[in-house]
């Protein structure tokens, strides 16, 4: 058995946080949230790139399971994630993450549900543009986007139980 | 209990040292913006490990928050090498990882990298904020072992351990019929009733 040491290293930030000064916690949110929208336009370029990127990746796919191939859309996908939230497309934000999710659940299962991950590109495209959308539809596709996942869950689960 | 983004708490990042580590880029921007609203002045921005490893060789740093996908090599290689490699204090500082998606596959690897907390993006300000306060307040100690080096990762009480809810030798948890009378309220209220005690 190896030899398990412990220690208390001294934590500087924690002193130099108690310094005189600085910010409250109100004041630091507000002005970490007032940087963040300064970036809103670039994280829209940034967003309809990797948009782009992923249906082009998706369009390449070949028709049957291909580990590599699945794993360079997730990783496509991945750069998205994060990017919509600061944007202010939080829906977009919540397909991109289940695509995500997705993709890397068909790697792990070895399996490739073409629909599945289908539904969800065109997904993002349609909650590119929310206003345009209307909320009720918005909330339809997240909805169906959650079916989508569901299924594949239930199917990935009868599929583990009779392995 | 819950964070409270409207407190009048107050907390100084002016003359810490912070290292980002994020791809190069609108990400990189994003705990850019975050860290200078939090106040931070000094920055040291790496859009890759290898920049990440020259600066912690550089500087000490008071923080660091990393991604673990970069352009070069994995975010949780950079962190198990700053644990067991970078030069003292810069070893023991707080590492905070940014992920987006985490792989099924690689759960146990970033559990396991040595980092305080990893946390899901979209970042928001006031997750950030309250992670770094946490890590701040904790203080916890660190573990060296030949499997794993990093703070110690058992800081949450999760109920007792997993045996069922009882060890071999407690007392069985199933009560027998009664033997004697119940007690009256007289007595009840006589057992919880505070007594002066004689020192």
């Amino acid at each position: 058995m190896s030899e398990v040491h412990f220690y208390r290293p001294k934590m500087r930030l924690a002193k130099l946080l108690r310094e005189p000064g600085g910010k409250t916690i109100a004041e630091a949110v507000n002005d970490a949230r007032a940087g963040l929208d300064t970036l809103g336009a670039e994280c829209l370029r940034e967003v309809d790139d990797c948009l782009c990127r992923i249906e082009t990746t998706f369009e390449a796919l070949p028709p049957s399971f291909d580990a590599d191939a699945l794993r360079n859309l997730y990783r496509v996908v991945n750069s998205l994630v994060g990017l919509p939230g600061v944007a202010g497309l939080a829906e977009m934000e919540r397909a991109t993450y289940s695509l995500a999710d997705l993709l890397d659940r068909m790697v792990t299962a070895g399996a490739f549900e073409r629909e599945a991950a289908r539904v969800h590109v065109q997904a993002l495209r349609l909650l590119r543009s929310p206003d345009a959308l209307g909320a009720k539809a918005v909330s339809e596709v997240l909805q169906g986007l959650g079916k989508v996942r569901e299924k594949y869950k239930a199917a990935e689960t009868e599929a583990a139980g009779n392995g | 209990m819950a964070f409270d983004i409207e407190s009048k708490a107050r907390f100084n990042l002016k003359h810490a040292s912070i290292l980002l580590v994020e791809t190069p880029g609108v990400n990189l921007d994003i705990l850019g913006q975050i860290m200078t609203g939090f106040g931070a002045k000094s920055l040291h921005r790496c859009g890759s490990a290898g920049e990440a490893r020259a600066a912690i060789g550089r500087a000490e740093m008071d923080l660091m928050l990393i991604s673990p996908f970069l352009t070069d090599e994995s975010g949780f290689d950079l962190v198990r090498w700053i644990r067991r490699e970078a030069p003292d204090p810069n070893r023991f500082a707080p590492v905070i990882m940014v992920s987006p998606h985490t792989e099924h596959s690689k759960v146990a690897r970033a559990r396991d990298c040595g980092a305080h907390f990893l946390i899901a993006k979209p970042l928001t300000p006031a997750v950030i904020l309250e992670r770094i306060l946490w890590v701040a307040r904790s203080q916890r100690p660190f573990v060296s072992c030949a499997e794993y080096v990093g703070p110690e990762r058992r800081f949450k009480f999760e109920g007792p351990p997993s045996t069922g809810g009882r060890r071999r030798d407690d007392l069985s948890s199933k009560v027998g019929a009664a033997i004697e009378p119940n007690m009256s309220q007289d007595q009840i209220d006589a057992l919880m009733a505070p007594r002066k005690v004689a020192i």
